[in-house]
């Protein structure tokens, strides 16, 4: 990524969109988010992770300005979203987990809608709908009502209203929930785009298997609190110390093992199938973020 | 036709002031079939109210005193108060149901929060919700006007009284409107917003009346009159009191009548200044027997163009009651006459609860979350 495509708010804060520190929301005796420290660099798409309850949602409702915090410190894209919601406003796209539409509106009426209400000047507004509905492919339903289009296409309507007013940041609350695995090869495709026309993405699932592949960062959260966050990769080999690979033989019996990198890997295989002579049926790296995931967050399998 | 279309298209792009959730509330609105379903009923309910009214004016006064032309004024004058209250009623009924889901229903279908985290404040909110409801009474009152004008045509009701009454209506409807909007911000959910709202209302309509009535009964007639003044919120007595007319009389074809002797009988008790003496006192004739420090009060009172009046009971003074003509006094409430209090207390039930629901609408929330 060059430097001309970083917000330029990001640039002023040194590369970061979005930093917390800190945060805590409470509600009477319930902790929801609990001195969470995030940093999300700018132009990464970012996935915060957690089972439901874990205080997602409330750290996005934090940021997008919609609560305000029991304490610490909020920054998106360079303005605090307690105390200047407007700055934070221009510079935000936020799609809540909900995919809430008007009846009686067609497509381009609601994002003329919300374009209006970004002000964003009426001139522009043909070219605008033009570019966000082909970018979310949604050409072909510019006079759909939009209560009557699909879950995936109300997803990717929600994704286009959260654009309109082209933000630095998008948070995502749970996009691809819900979605057939067509939809969420698409969304991740989309999301690839954005990421490549500069904006900061943050993403929240509790299924760690959508986010796997569409996200450079990771944070996990559990009951509030940061468990850890970092790149993708290190996250998930600073947990497991070295990766695991499950090997399946005939007869259905399972065996795990540690290897520290490919020519271990490699080294194992042979030793198992040519010194061992194992009838060996499935040889797979068993250290995926889902793993990581429920080793850290301590949850049964899915 | 291209050209008027290109001209209107025009038009709305070099409009910049026109709030976002009012055209689009408009829009959405005029699409669905509640609108025209509520204002189809609501004209065929005044056509034939005005039918129904000009057969029983005009039969009654088959055998009437008088000239064409004054039964004529007579009916225009019943049908203009007929019309008139009708249209209150229907309001009444209608705004609530219109306006109660304004913000529950956003926040039930989960659009609010998209739309609070846009460049629009909380007031642009709040009022742009405000208008789409008012330019659909707007619409009802305007869509009225044809058969308020059949009235106006017949005589016997001024251009002024048309004005001043369906002004009346107006702000009655704003108020109506800005109530079920602070219950729909206040509720989660549409149905309760609904409920509440036309509880609202009722309390307004007819809340009102039962504890007027309730004062009146409690209220000892020798310690003065009861104030009307929990009526200056009641939609009919506000209105009732606007169109009153200049020369008094019993209007029995007027629905506003009885609302009128309602005010009209407390206007005309005034508190006046009496005595009381113990029990047997009052002799048959002759002066009565006061003691003298009292004798000389109630000769300041009488040279003052008091009425004093002399009552059995425990000795001293006490007060008591005198008519007044209603020419010479109409009802007032903190020394404001009673429509101009309506007014005000219209008005400011109106900011109010516009205040509550703005304060709904604003986000960031510092409690529980939505």
């Amino acid at each position: 990524m060059t430097a001309a495509m970083v917000p330029a708010e990001a640039e002023a804060t040194g590369g970061v969109a979005v930093r917390t520190s800190g945060l805590t929301k409470r509600y009477g005796p319930l902790v929801a988010v609990d001195d969470l420290d995030l940093e999300v660099p700018a132009g990464s798409i970012f996935g915060l992770i957690g089972p439901n309850g874990a205080g997602k949602s409330t750290t996005f409702a934090i940021l997008a300005s919609i609560l305000a915090p029991t304490s610490g410190w909020v920054e998106v894209a360079g303005f605090d979203p307690a105390h200047d919601p407007a700055g934070v406003r221009r510079h935000l796209g936020y799609m809540p987990d909900s995919l809430g539409v008007y009846d009686n509106l067609r497509v381009t009426e609601y994002l003329e809608f919300f374009a209006a209400a970004y002000r964003v000047p009426r001139r522009q507004w043909a070219g605008l709908l033009d570019g966000l509905l082909e970018l979310v492919g949604l050409e072909d339903k510019r006079d759909a009502m939009v209560d009557s289009l699909s879950r995936g296409m109300k997803q990717r309507l929600g994704l286009a209203r959260a654009l309109v007013h082209d933000p630095d940041v998008l948070i995502l609350d749970e996009p691809a929930s819900g979605l057939d695995p067509r939809a969420r090869v698409d969304l991740r495709v989309l999301l690839s785009e954005l990421q490549a026309m500069g904006k900061t993405i943050v993403v929240s699932s509790h299924i760690l298997a959508e986010l796997e592949e569409m996200c450079s960062h990771v944070a996990i959260m559990q009951s509030g609190r940061l468990v850890t966050s970092g790149e993708a990769r290190r996250v998930r080999q600073n947990l497991k110390g070295g990766r695991a690979v499950v090997v399946r033989l005939a007869g259905g019996e399972e065996q795990r093992h540690t290897v520290e990198d490919d020519a271990a890997q490699a080294a194992l295989l042979h030793r198992l199938v040519a010194r061992e002579g194992l009838a060996v049926v499935e040889f797979r790296e068993a250290g995926g973020l889902e793993e990581v995931f429920l080793e850290v967050t301590g949850e049964e399998g899915p | 036709m291209t050209a008027v279309t290109a001209a209107l298209r025009g038009a709305r792009r070099r409009l910049p002031g026109v709030n976002p959730v009012l055209e689009r509330e408009l829009r959405q609105r005029l699409r669905g079939r509640a609108a025209w379903v509520s204002l189809t009923l609501y004209l065929v309910v005044l056509g034939l109210l005005l039918r129904l009214v000009y057969d029983v004016v005009a039969d009654s006064q088959r055998f009437a005193f008088g000239g064409q032309f004054q039964q004529a004024a007579s009916a225009g004058r019943s049908i203009f108060h007929w019309l008139l209250f009708v249209m209150l009623a229907l309001i009444c009924f209608i705004v609530p149901g219109l306006t109660a889901g304004a913000v529950a229903g956003e926040r039930e279908r989960q659009t609010l929060v998209p739309l609070q985290i846009t460049l629009l404040s909380a007031r642009s909110i709040v009022v742009g919700k405000l208008l789409a409801s008012l330019a659909f009474v707007v619409l009802l009152v305007l869509a009225a006007l044809p058969f308020l004008s059949v009235s106006f045509l017949l005589g016997g009701v001024s251009l002024g009284e048309v004005v001043k009454g369906t002004s009346m209506v107006l702000v009655v409807a704003v108020a109506v409107a800005a109530l079920s909007l602070a219950c729909s911000s206040l509720v989660r959910r549409t149905q309760t917003a609904t409920v509440t709202a036309y509880g609202l209302v009722g309390m307004l309509v007819v809340g009102t009346v039962v504890v007027y009535a309730a004062q009146r009964a409690f209220d000892d007639s020798l310690t003065g009159s009861t104030k009307p003044t929990i009526l200056v919120l009641n939609p009919f007595a506000a209105t009732a009191e606007v169109v009153r007319g200049r020369t008094e009389g019993v209007d029995l074809t007027s629905p506003f009548t009885g609302i009128q002797e309602m005010l009209d009988n407390e206007i005309f008790v005034e508190t006046g200044q009496g005595f009381a003496v113990p029990p047997g006192a009052i002799p048959p004739d002759g002066p009565v027997p006061l003691p003298p420090p009292l004798l000389a009060q109630r000769e300041a009172l009488v040279a003052r163009g008091e009425v004093v009046q002399i009552i059995e009971g425990p000795p001293g003074v006490v007060q008591g009651q005198r008519f007044v003509a209603p020419e010479e006094r109409r009802p007032e409430v903190a020394g404001i006459p009673f429509w101009a209090a309506s007014l005000v207390a219209f008005a400011s039930l109106t900011l109010l609860t516009l205040a509550v629901a703005i304060r709904r609408v604003s986000v960031p929330v510092r409690g529980r979350a939505e």
